[in-house]
């Protein structure tokens, strides 16, 4: 565990985009000191994704995460405001909550029996008046150690386990414009379909990172889903679903980088994800009601394709239908995943059963396309060893050439901070992973 | 029938539908199914409850069709899908099993299961287990599953999860 860190992170990047050379050594996703550094100054430092808010609706509705290695629990206080508590007793340090989301007006500790209020002060020790505490344990604060900072952005709730990040506003910048166009289609807010989906893969985490942005991969990794949907008889379509679907603009694969590492890739016509395959328009009378809201633009990318990865931990697919995952680092080659369907709170019954198939046959590990990612990755943990020792600057060089015909699209959106490229559908773009590396290496040098 | 053919009923077509898939026929597994099959693997909305509603909650797996199975047997001899290549050997296995109902055209049975599976790239081994919920009817090709419900204890450990891992 303590073996000392035989490779610096600036070693592991090459980053001269003016060159047109973007490379990471296969190290960065091999090494356990690189991991364990990975866990200090990154999970644990900057922000993270924790949970939903609409998880814990009401006063003492709580749920547990984990932020790299450190266990927490995310409660609403009687008064309604969130808290962030490292999930410790502070007696002997014992696991507080060991239900992934709860009730609970006080916390009992199993141990000894310490007991918290929802807001995390301690509010019962058990036998204090017989215990011979000294009078300085008596002075001391013995309430749950609140995580340095917690804030929501649109209902998504993000924590650091350190005071030194900027604030969530800045962090997001202008990624923020994507979880609103997740989050305007739930006009009363959004909801997880019960049910989570939760799978293990062997490998490095950050091979999911760059894969939930990966549209090059599409094709050849899910070409027995592909195969699948070719030979389906056309899908039946609602008669009452709008006629006036079909996007304006031509084919096209696309992406856009924001500063601290987020990256999103979005589509116009990349197969088999077109309009008549996504669950908004099925509720026809909402779909109207968003376009009387946001206008015909807003809704014109609600309806594209969108993978949106928020550094470090979080990915929203919006395709065949809508995911949240999550993913917590296990090991340098273990990675444990959290899916969740995302839906929009008081979506009509024929749209959510439509919304769930659509899930479960992509996302899930047991459907017809995820697994075949999952396996992906254990083949790269797998073949990475082979290049070890070179930068590898083969897998982030599509879209660092020269191209014609590029349309930005960033003004419909209202971006300013923003790297942004533009193909054709078979572009497959690779810079878009240039932003979260840049940021892991950030972090990773950070000098605190 | 009473209730000695009814439990035999079930256990020759169960132990059956394991073996065809330990051996790998797809053609004679699929067989065993009914057109109208219902197959439905469902997912846990906390650490002891598992969904109930396939159409309000999420399933592993939700098929109110054989063609869901044909699918999946398709993706698996695709040669295109890097999950079955290698597929893993496997042994299935039931046990305690029980009728529930019975009458000469149906059976209604549940029982527990166990699947071992070996991937041989990598020498990983794991079990899945839980128990099984089926009815089964008699059809002009004899006895066949109507329906299939797979409850699977240890749903969050393997990269996959599919019909000849459950």
């Amino acid at each position: 565990m303590n073996q000392p860190l035989s490779l610096h992170p600036r070693d592991l990047i090459d980053d001269r985009p003016a060159d047109g050379i973007f490379g990471v050594r296969h190290e960065a996703f091999l090494d356990q000191g690189i991991f364990e550094l990975e866990m200090t100054r990154i999970f644990e430092s900057t922000w993270v994704y924790v949970g939903l808010e609409s998880e814990l609706p009401k006063p003492h509705d709580y749920i547990t995460a984990q932020m790299g290695r450190v266990p927490v629990i995310i409660s609403r206080d009687a008064d309604g405001q969130l808290r962030g508590l490292l999930n410790s007793c502070r007696h002997r340090g014992t696991l507080l909550c060991p239900l992934k989301k709860g009730h609970q007006r006080v916390h009992v500790c199993r141990y000894h029996g310490w007991t918290y209020d929802s807001a995390g002060r301690n509010v019962g020790i058990t036998g204090k008046e017989s215990a011979q505490y000294a009078p300085a344990f008596l002075a001391d604060d013995h309430d749950l150690v609140a995580i340095a900072k917690l804030e929501s952005y649109r209902g998504f709730i993000f924590a650091s386990l350190s005071p030194n990040v900027p604030t969530l506003a800045e962090h997001l910048g202008d990624a923020a414009m994507f979880l609103d166009l997740v989050a305007d289609q739930g006009p009363e807010g959004l909801e997880f379909v019960p049910g989570t989906v939760s799978y293990e893969f062997d490998a490095n985490w950050k091979f999911q990172f760059e894969n939930g942005l990966d549209y090059y991969h599409f094709f050849p990794t899910h070409a027995s889903f592909v195969q699948i949907l070719r030979q389906r008889p056309p899908a039946e379509v609602p008669p009452d679903m709008a006629s006036d679907l079909q996007d304006p603009d031509p084919e096209a694969a696309a992406s856009f980088s924001f500063p601290y590492g987020h990256a999103v890739t979005w589509s116009v016509g990349l197969g088999g994800q077109g309009p008549d395959r996504r669950p908004l328009p099925r509720d026809a009378t909402r779909l109207a009601a968003l376009r009387e809201k946001h206008g015909d633009e807003r809704v014109k990318w609600m309806l594209r394709q969108r993978n949106l990865t928020i550094f470090p931990n979080l990915q929203i697919v919006d395709i065949q239908s809508l995911q949240l995952r999550h993913w917590q680092p296990l090991a340098v080659d273990k990675t444990r995943m959290y899916s969740h369907c995302l839906a929009p709170i008081g979506e009509a019954a024929a749209a959510r059963a439509f919304r769930i198939r659509q899930y479960e046959e992509f996302f899930n590990h047991s459907g017809l396309a995820t697994s075949d990612d999952n396996v992906m990755y254990a083949f790269c943990q797998a073949g990475y060893p082979a290049a070890a020792g070179r930068m590898n600057s083969q897998g982030y060089a599509r879209g660092l050439g020269p191209a014609e015909d590029r349309r930005y699209c960033g003004d419909e959106l209202k971006l300013t901070n923003v790297r942004w490229t533009y193909g054709n559908r078979e572009y497959g773009d690779e810079t878009c992973f240039h932003a979260g590396h840049r940021e892991w290496l950030r972090l990773m040098t950070r000098e605190d | 029938m009473n209730h000695t053919e009814a439990l035999s009923v079930a256990n020759e077509l169960l132990v059956r539908e394991g073996f065809l898939m330990d051996r790998r026929d797809w053609q004679g597994w699929l067989a065993l199914y009914a057109e109208d099959a219902v197959y439905w693997v469902p997912a846990w909305r906390d650490e002891s409850t598992a969904t109930e509603d396939p159409d309000t909650e999420i399933s592993l797996i939700y098929h109110t069709q054989r063609v869901g199975l044909e699918e999946r047997v398709m993706r698996l001899r695709s040669r295109t899908s890097v999950t079955t290549m290698p597929l893993p050997r496997t042994t299935h296995f039931i046990s305690n099993l029980a009728v529930i109902g019975a009458n000469a055209t149906r059976v209604d049975a549940r029982c527990s299961f166990q699947v071992h599976f070996f991937e041989p790239r990598t020498a990983q081994q794991r079990v899945h287990f839980g128990y099984y919920e089926v009815a089964l009817v008699l059809t002009n090709d004899g006895w066949q599953i109507a329906s299939k419900k797979i409850h699977l204890q240890n749903d969050c450990v393997a990269p996959v999860v599919d019909f000849y891992l459950l």
